[in-house]
């Protein structure tokens, strides 16, 4: 039975443009069961997307359902700008059947939930198979130390030895954040976090040590001494795509970036060493009375397994609900497996909901940056000793200015 | 034989001002031609493939051309919607800064009060403060008045321009001398009649500059579109383009064809009012 709220018009803000569709194809469903309801999805660049919730949320200008990374929704629910979800969702997210421990704490704050999670963003590797077939190569790469062994035999070389294709495209340079958050990814796999919190909820850099040593020295390794991979080298998706590089760490949307530019690539995806870096994104709902209810049944909708299937198939984005049977898209995309298929033992994190969290990464960046372009450091291992105490002793300052320094 | 000298002479230094005049032309030629490289491309881009836009190196002229893009773009946007938005926007704002921009010049250059200076030294003032620092209050302004999502919440931030007032009021001081409103004022005419039959045609061309500075600045404005229209169809075309963005990409195919349709208002009035432009910049830079 339809309750009351039909006879309504919600807003869906969205900070990512592709995913308008989606958003329409859940009302769209919705339609039988809501004849009257209007669904209006604004969907905009992530970071205009963030301004315009800034001054809609505080003005009480908001749309009813808004699409927001929990990391930027920490500073709503702080101030109390988002609905606590009625009983029968927070059941819903709070039954280990339909979301994991991270996905339920993404949606929660203080132990209450607010909001539906979604879907997320997560990396995993991906690696031409044909370069892979010439360089002798038969499975993925399955530890770190593989990572450079088969960096090495992918690489291809000018008269001169100089690399034509990179073996494995580092994210050696570019955006401040994207350079700190690929390192983090990294240095994960060895053990290690760039900032880890502590049972009282503080954080701490405590990175200057052998894992940490591990993930620099790799990079060093291959970018001066192995030379796998240059500075100057095309680098990401296009370098990818173009068959400028053998191997590299990206989200689920490469594949639809493949899909339209390079539908003849040989490649193949898999899952990384520990565990991936997670972007979880929710539904949270504002507004009151009539249009309240409509929105979170519309978060509800959204979570349907036919549209969060849909959104996996269409649109790229991962869900965050368990349980989902992806055979049959598996069976067309079978490079989404590394995204949703991982073993039980697979590790998620994710950037501390901090507001120095940005701060950190661009500062990380920067050291990190001019430790890559120093030949010296390569074998030098009490140097990228000093490098790594140097960036910790700077995050842990910045933790400290903001009160946020565990003990 | 000293007549012949000079005559070689004079023919060399002519072979010599013609070689560097001509070493002179070669280097503006490829100096406008690297100029015009961005915007080729982005026309060819919007006739490509996603394959070939990938391709390296680059083509100029599309192996493969498609339409898809510019019919992507008309079916999946209201892009004409959001045109005509921006061209409404641009074109009152300009009108809105025309006026206030001529009141407030005339009457800060020719009116003989100290107040007056005051008020203009809070004009020029204002210029130095950046638009995102009062943005916040005038959303909160525009929001008290229920006028988001419409286009008098998009002019709230862009009918006066201190600049411009500045712009008329040296205009004005330079080419309207005392001595003709004075002889206008002894033969009876009014303060209006003054106003719209002696100072505005005197500065028709300043004000041709400051229109064309002004529509630009309404035709590429982002930040305050953005945050005041959150509805699609209340978008400009700057806002809309932005929708080209996905979450770690730009479809660039898509965003060159809606670019390069979009270039088609702009570049007509730039055609039109190209001597009003040159003008308004060379008054900008070369006028104190």
């Amino acid at each position: 039975m339809a309750p009351a709220v039909s006879a309504q018009e919600i807003r869906v803000w969205s900070g990512y443009p592709e995913l308008a569709p989606f958003y329409e194809h859940v009302a769209e469903g919705m339609k039988a069961e809501y004849p009257d309801l209007s669904v209006k999805v604004e969907a905009i660049a992530l970071r205009e997307h963030e301004k315009r919730l800034a001054l809609g949320l505080t003005s009480g200008e908001a749309a009813e359902v808004i699409e927001l990374g929990t990391s930027t929704a920490t500073r709503y629910l702080e101030n109390g700008l988002f609905n606590v979800a009625p009983e029968a969702v927070a059941a819903f997210v709070q039954d280990p059947a339909n979301f994991n421990d991270f996905f339920r704490d993404s949606a929660s704050y203080d132990g209450t939930v607010y909001g539906l999670p979604l879907f997320r963003g997560q990396s995993a590797l991906y690696y031409n198979t044909e370069m892979f077939e010439a360089a002798g190569l038969t499975e993925p790469p399955a530890t770190m130390a593989d990572y450079t062994t088969y960096a090495e035999a992918l690489t291809q070389r000018d008269g001169s030895g100089a690399p034509t294709v990179s073996g494995w495209s580092m994210r050696l340079s570019g955006g401040g954040q994207g350079i700190a958050e690929k390192f983090w990814i990294n240095m994960f796999q060895y053990g290690e976090s760039l900032v880890e919190q502590d049972a009282d909820g503080k954080w701490k850099a405590d990175f200057a040590n052998e894992q940490g040593r591990a993930a620099l020295k790799q990079y060093l390794e291959n970018v001066h001494t192995l030379k796998t991979v240059t500075i100057e080298m095309p680098a990401d998706a296009e370098a990818f795509e173009r068959e400028q590089t053998a191997m590299f760490i990206r989200e689920s949307w490469v594949i639809g970036d493949i899909a339209a530019k390079a539908p003849d690539l040989p490649y193949a995806t898999t899952t990384l060493p520990r565990g991936s870096i997670v972007a979880p994104v929710s539904l949270w709902i504002s507004g009151e009375g009539a249009e309240a209810e409509a929105a979170w049944a519309f978060a509800q909708a959204a979570n349907e397994p036919d549209n969060l299937l849909w959104l996996l198939d269409n649109v790229g984005w991962l869900p965050n609900r368990s349980g989902l049977d992806y055979s049959a898209i598996l069976e067309a995309k079978p490079a989404l497996a590394a995204f949703v298929d991982y073993p039980e033992t697979y590790e998620f994190f994710s950037l501390p909901n901090i507001g120095p969290v940005e701060e950190i990464l661009t500062r990380t960046a920067a050291r990190l940056t001019e430790a890559f372009a120093n030949p010296a450091l390569a074998t030098d291992d009490a140097a990228i000793d000093a490098v790594l105490v140097a960036t910790q002793d700077e995050i842990n300052g910045l933790l400290q200015r903001e009160g946020l320094l565990a003990e | 034989m000293s007549a012949n000298r000079s005559t070689q002479s004079g023919r060399s230094r002519r072979l010599r001002k013609m070689f560097v005049d001509r070493g002179i032309d070669l280097i503006l030629l490829v100096f406008s031609l690297l100029m015009l490289l961005p915007l080729v491309f982005l026309v060819s881009n919007g006739f490509k493939t996603p394959q070939e836009m990938l391709a390296w190196p680059p083509t100029i002229i599309p192996a493969d051309p498609t339409i898809d893009n510019f019919a992507a773009v008309l079916q999946d946007t209201p892009l004409l919607r959001w045109m005509f938005n921006s061209i409404l926007f641009a074109v009152l704002s300009t009108l809105a800064i025309l006026a206030t921009s001529s009141i407030a010049g005339y009457i800060l250059a020719k009116f003989r009060y100290s107040s007056l200076n005051v008020i203009f030294a809070l004009v020029l003032a204002t210029a130095i403060v950046p638009f995102e620092v009062y943005m916040i209050p005038l959303y909160f302004q525009a929001q008290s008045m229920g006028i988001l999502n419409s286009i008098w919440g998009l002019l709230l931030g862009y009918l006066v321009m201190s600049f411009g007032i500045f712009l008329i009021r040296q205009n004005v001081i330079h080419s309207i001398p005392d001595e003709l409103l004075e002889a206008a004022r002894i033969d009876g005419a009014g303060e209006l009649w003054i106003f719209f039959r002696i100072v505005l045609p005197l500065l028709r061309g300043a004000l041709g500059a400051l229109g064309v500075l002004a529509f630009f600045q309404a035709w590429t404005a982002f930040a305050w579109p953005m945050i005041v229209a959150t509805n699609r169809e209340a978008y400009t075309i700057e806002v809309g383009l932005a929708l080209f963005q996905t979450g770690f990409t730009v479809d660039l195919g898509r965003l060159s064809a809606a670019s390069a349709l979009v270039l088609i208002p702009s570049i007509s009035l730039f055609v039109i009012l190209r001597r009003n432009f040159v003008q308004g910049v060379a008054s900008t830079g070369l006028k104190e």
